[in-house]
């Protein structure tokens, strides 16, 4: 009775994921032993804000990597329109409202024309997206005059979107931004898995031919892939800005590296044609724990650079090897 | 006018060189006569014609256009390397701390820098080759790999190479001997060796049929898998020599960089005429592409804007190339 | 096809040249050119400000147009590579003299050597070219790093030293330095540490110096082992100089329980540590919390001392650096003497950040 009851559990989370729950357990008990500064309620709430933004551009990028694809521009992305975002408030006193919408707006944008490019004139995803990062790195320079951006702190008009992802009740801090997080998990993997957009966008990336044998309007749900990733990385700019007090202007290359290597160890395949957003969210959890955990036993951050790299090979290698079975 | 045109290519020498890359070296020449009259306009009245000028653009040149040489391969393959610009660092934070801190002869370091580089590519090509993984994702983890080692063997210092005394410094040379352009003469003469290598070797041929149909040639039995490696260990190697060329200029490299460069080393390639979904490749290509994108940033900041317009408009050129050559293709076809 | 190509590029040169020409004028337009670390924070920006301004005056007083300058840097402050392009940049510009902050003085050796041979002359600001070719730099207007280290550690020293005597056990002050490598951060880093050394073996305190390789070993005076120290100052220097790692960092001290103190020795270290602070929420300034001190200002330093969450920074002074600078590039370029100016720089606490010796060189 019990072990059907857990193949049924298994088959519902499925193995892989199963796999990186247990080794996000195993990793966190090690640390916690290892250093008692990483037991603390602090580290967890810490480990929680640098992982938001992250999150939601894991979130968004599955999708094109289920299509085969990629988004590149997700980093340097949320960077160019959080920057913009600032500006319009400080240079422009427009309110924090109209900045949030202004900096999901441009995210849609860039995914848009990405998408365009990649469904349309079908462009390998990778250098399309390679060509919008670089663009987009210098687009929000030299819109702002390259002023370093600061969304509003706590005190001044508009800081009430901080709260959305720390809470501070009587002193101590709560990590209310996991629930937005969570909410946003469970919609997206009902999308993916149980709307029509899912479905094709998982169809596109495992065969595109039968797809549009099939007479659908293939070129307009690939567009939509890339337009969830940039809406995304909007939501991740103004994460970032919530985090961060300071935007710095051309910065961002690299950030897209950690959301790509989570959905990549949470299951998305890079050749496309399955994904899980459950998955996702594991394997930037998988990546934010060592990132945080590892400074406590003493690893200095270049270590953390090469064990990342590392387990993402890893990963990948076994992801591999089960496929081929 | 069209007459003319077709007599123009079917020239034997056009043939040789291809009709594209002639474009190209046009192009160099435009954007040059470009900038002329556009820096005096928009910068104070300044000058862009100018010996230095062109010595300073083909410094930066040099180790794009190694970069451009060793990724052009592995773009041959049908793959691509994301690790080239952190692997460079690698190489010349190594052999540089080996330098200055080991004091090991400088000849022995400058084999160091491209040994690193060809073990990075080893690692890499293996991955690739033998258990398949996607190249893509391989190169990005080797590069979080290079950044960190590197990192950690300079105890996360910069290092720099000296750049004084002639016995020391003798390295320096090789990018520029009494103001002379040596480093522009060492690049043409690499591109040459590797065009014989791509396109007249056994390797190299198998290369650009891996990345025009990888399935043929799977099927027919052949093991690739060392060619594909080969690829690699090239891009790796040549990633290492880039090293010894950005440290003749700059002197200084500082752990935890070298993303850019990545980006700059594939628009190279891609402007070039070397496509992105494999098969085809040019190494005269690369070159021009290298001295184009270096040209484009001396202008730029010649004409006094920042850099960020350079990130936007090499962004915008490789879109336009690559748009275009894939036009190109299916016109073809 | 190829004649229409010569025509243009002979007409492009000629349009050039012509346009040397009208350089010559009765009033003397002096033209400088800037090469600054970048933009990467607002400290340039107030630079700028200061540059500008003076630049204004001198103009309005002269009632022509005398002095105009052109400011321009890498996006950051590791771009050495772009920094090299744009100073060859404004060599070309033939300027009548060129500010220089050098990120990297090796990397422009030949292009210093290029503008003295040239006769340009050079005029260093912020940290200035330390190092440089003989003569080939008249001057510096910058502050003096090393000394704005000492003055953290003396005013945070004063702060803590009741907290050191009461402690049972050995105390740690966190030290978060954004490189191992520019002169402007090693001499900050290493100046607060010689001299809170010095502060603390005076009372009699042993100290212990670990962390970051470079800080360990260039930190002067008497240094004991971790074990027999009563304060043990922990360096920390991120993979890269980036705002979060640098946060990550700062939060791995901040996190420790027995921290009391922490200094970010520039703007970017000084926001990690206020960011880190976010979440843990234990900087202030009384007697249970951790004392954070920084540098430089900013609206998030700022608003972080004026709320007491950091006890102070020291502040240099960005808009005087762009006045002195600009006085200087006139003077260097008329052919006058100039001196070595240090700019100066002032501990500001909320107690004293809106007085008239420190607000103005306060920038958002």
């Amino acid at each position: 009775m019990a072990n059907r009851n857990l193949k049924t559990v298994m088959k519902a989370v499925g193995t892989q994921r199963l796999v990186l729950i247990g080794v996000l357990i195993v990793l966190f008990a090690f640390f916690s032993i290892a250093s008692e500064s990483f037991r603390r309620y602090t580290t967890i709430i810490t480990m929680c804000s640098y992982m938001y933004y992250i999150m939601l551009m894991a979130i968004g990028v599955t999708f094109p990597l289920i299509t085969g694809g990629v988004d590149l521009s997700i980093g340097t992305g949320l960077i160019c329109y959080s920057i913009v975002g600032s500006f319009m408030m400080r240079q422009l006193g427009l309110p924090i409202g109209v900045a949030m919408a202004i900096t999901i707006g441009m995210g849609i944008l860039i995914g848009f024309l990405n998408g365009v490019v990649v469904a349309k004139l079908e462009l390998p995803p990778f250098i399309t997206t390679l060509c919008t990062m670089m663009i987009v790195r210098g687009l929000g320079s030299i819109l702002t005059g390259g002023m370093s951006g600061v969304w509003p702190m706590a005190g001044q008009q508009g800081s009430w979107f901080r709260d959305l992802f720390k809470y501070n009740i009587n002193g101590t801090i709560y990590p209310v931004g996991m629930i937005i997080i969570i909410v946003l998990v469970a919609i997206m993997s009902l999308v993916l898995n149980h709307t029509r957009v899912g479905r094709y966008i998982i169809a596109i990336g495992s065969n595109k031919e039968a797809l549009k044998l099939s007479g659908v309007n293939v070129v307009r749900w690939h567009i939509m892939a890339y337009v969830i990733s940039g809406f995304f990385a909007g939501l991740a700019a103004i994460a970032y800005a919530g985090t961060f007090s300071n935007i710095t202007p051309g910065t961002g290359a690299g950030l897209e590296l950690d959301a790509i290597g989570g959905a990549i160890i949470g299951g998305t395949a890079m050749t496309g044609g399955s994904g899980s957003i459950i998955g996702t969210f594991l394997g930037v959890c998988l990546i934010s724990l060592l990132k945080t955990g590892l400074p406590y036993i003493g690893l200095q951050a270049n270590w953390q650079q090469i064990i990342t790299g590392t387990i993402l090979i890893g990963a990948v290698t076994i992801d591999m090897a089960r496929r081929r079975k | 006018m069209k007459q003319a045109l077709l007599k123009f290519k079917n020239l034997r020498f056009v043939k040789t060189i291809g009709f594209n890359r002639i474009v190209l070296i046009l192009i160099i020449f435009l954007m040059y006569g470009l900038f002329t009259i556009l820096t005096p306009i928009l910068h104070n009245g300044t000058n862009f014609v100018n010996y230095n000028r062109v010595m300073s653009a083909l410094n930066y040149a040099y180790f794009i256009g190694f970069l451009g040489l060793g990724v052009t391969f592995v773009i041959a393959t049908g793959g691509i390397d994301f690790s080239i610009g952190a692997v460079m660092f690698c190489s010349a934070l190594i052999s540089g701390y080996c330098l200055t801190k080991f004091n090991m002869p400088l000849w022995l370091c400058l084999f160091v820098s491209i040994a690193v580089g060809a073990l990075f590519g080893s690692v890499g090509g293996y991955f690739v080759a033998y258990r398949h993984l996607p190249s893509f994702i391989t190169s990005m983890a080797l590069m979080q790999v290079a950044k960190g080692i590197g990192s950690i063997f300079t105890k996360t210092q910069s290092v720099t190479w000296p750049s004084n005394s002639p016995a020391t410094s003798w390295y320096r040379d090789m990018v520029k001997w009494n103001n002379l352009p040596t480093g522009f003469i060492i690049l043409c003469a690499v591109a040459a060796v590797c065009a014989i290598v791509l396109y007249k070797t056994t390797a190299g041929r198998y290369m650009l049929c891996l990345g025009s149909n990888k399935e043929a040639v799977r099927l027919s039995g052949v093991d690739t898998r060392k060619w594909e490696m080969l690829a690699y260990i090239l891009s790796g190697t040549l990633a290492g020599v880039a090293a010894i060329f950005y440290v003749g200029a700059y002197t200084t490299v500082q752990p935890g960089l070298g993303d850019t460069f990545n980006n700059e080393a594939i628009a190279a390639c891609v402007m070039g005429g070397t496509s992105m979904v494999g098969g085809s490749a040019s190494i005269l290509g690369t070159v021009i592409g290298a001295i184009i994108v270096a040209l484009m940033q001396e202008g730029i900041l010649a004409m006094g804007f920042t850099i960020s317009y350079q990130y936007v408009l090499t962004g915008l050129i490789v879109l336009g190339a690559v748009t275009a050559d894939i036009m190109s293709r299916r016109r073809r076809n | 096809m190829k004649k229409a190509l010569s025509l243009f590029l002979a007409l492009a040169m000629i349009v050039s040249m012509s346009s040397v020409a009208f350089a010559t004028d009765a009033n003397k337009t002096y033209s400088f050119e800037i090469v600054s670390k970048g933009f990467q924070s607002t400290y340039w920006q107030a630079v700028l400000k200061g540059a500008t301004t003076e630049r204004d005056k001198i103009n309005a007083d002269a009632g022509y147009e005398k002095v105009k300058f052109n400011m321009v840097g890498p996006d950051s402050e590791s771009d050495i590579a772009v920094q090299v392009n744009e100073f060859e940049s404004a060599l070309n510009a033939k300027p009548n003299a060129i500010g220089l902050a050098a990120l990297d003085v090796n990397a422009l050796n030949d292009n210093i050597a290029a503008a003295q041979a040239a006769g340009i002359p050079i005029i260093g600001f912020d940290s200035g070219v330390p190092n440089a070719p003989k003569g080939a730099v008249l001057a510096n207007a910058s502050t003096n790093n090393y000394v704005a280290g000492t003055v953290v550690a003396e005013n945070l020293y004063a702060k803590i030293k009741d907290r050191i005597a009461a402690a049972t056990a050995a105390v740690r002050v966190g030290e978060i330095n954004q490189d191992a490598t520019s002169e402007s951060i090693t001499n900050r880093g290493l100046g607060f540490i010689d001299k809170f050394i010095e502060l603390a073996t005076a009372d009699g305190y042993k100290v212990a110096v670990i962390g970051n390789e470079k800080y360990v070993n260039d930190s002067k005076g008497d240094k004991a082992a971790e074990a027999d120290a009563k304060v043990i100052i922990e360096v920390r220097v991120p993979a890269q100089t980036t705002t979060e790692l640098c946060a990550t960092e700062a939060g791995v001290v901040l996190n420790e329980t027995d921290t009391i103190a922490i200094f970010g020795s520039n703007q970017v270290a000084a926001e990690g540590i206020i960011t880190a602070n976010e979440t843990l929420n234990v900087c202030g300034s009384a007697d249970t919390q951790i004392i954070a001190v920084g540098f430089d200002s900013g609206t998030v330093i700022k608003a972080a001392v004026t709320a007491g969450t950091m006890y102070g920074a020291v502040t240099q002074s960005p808009v005087g650096i762009g006045e002195k600078l600009i006085d200087m590039l006139l003077a260097a370029a008329s052919g006058e003497a100039v001196q070595d100016t240090d700019t100066g720089c002032a501990f500001y606490t909320a107690a004293n950040i809106a007085s008239d010796a420190i607000a103005p060189n306060l920038y958002d």
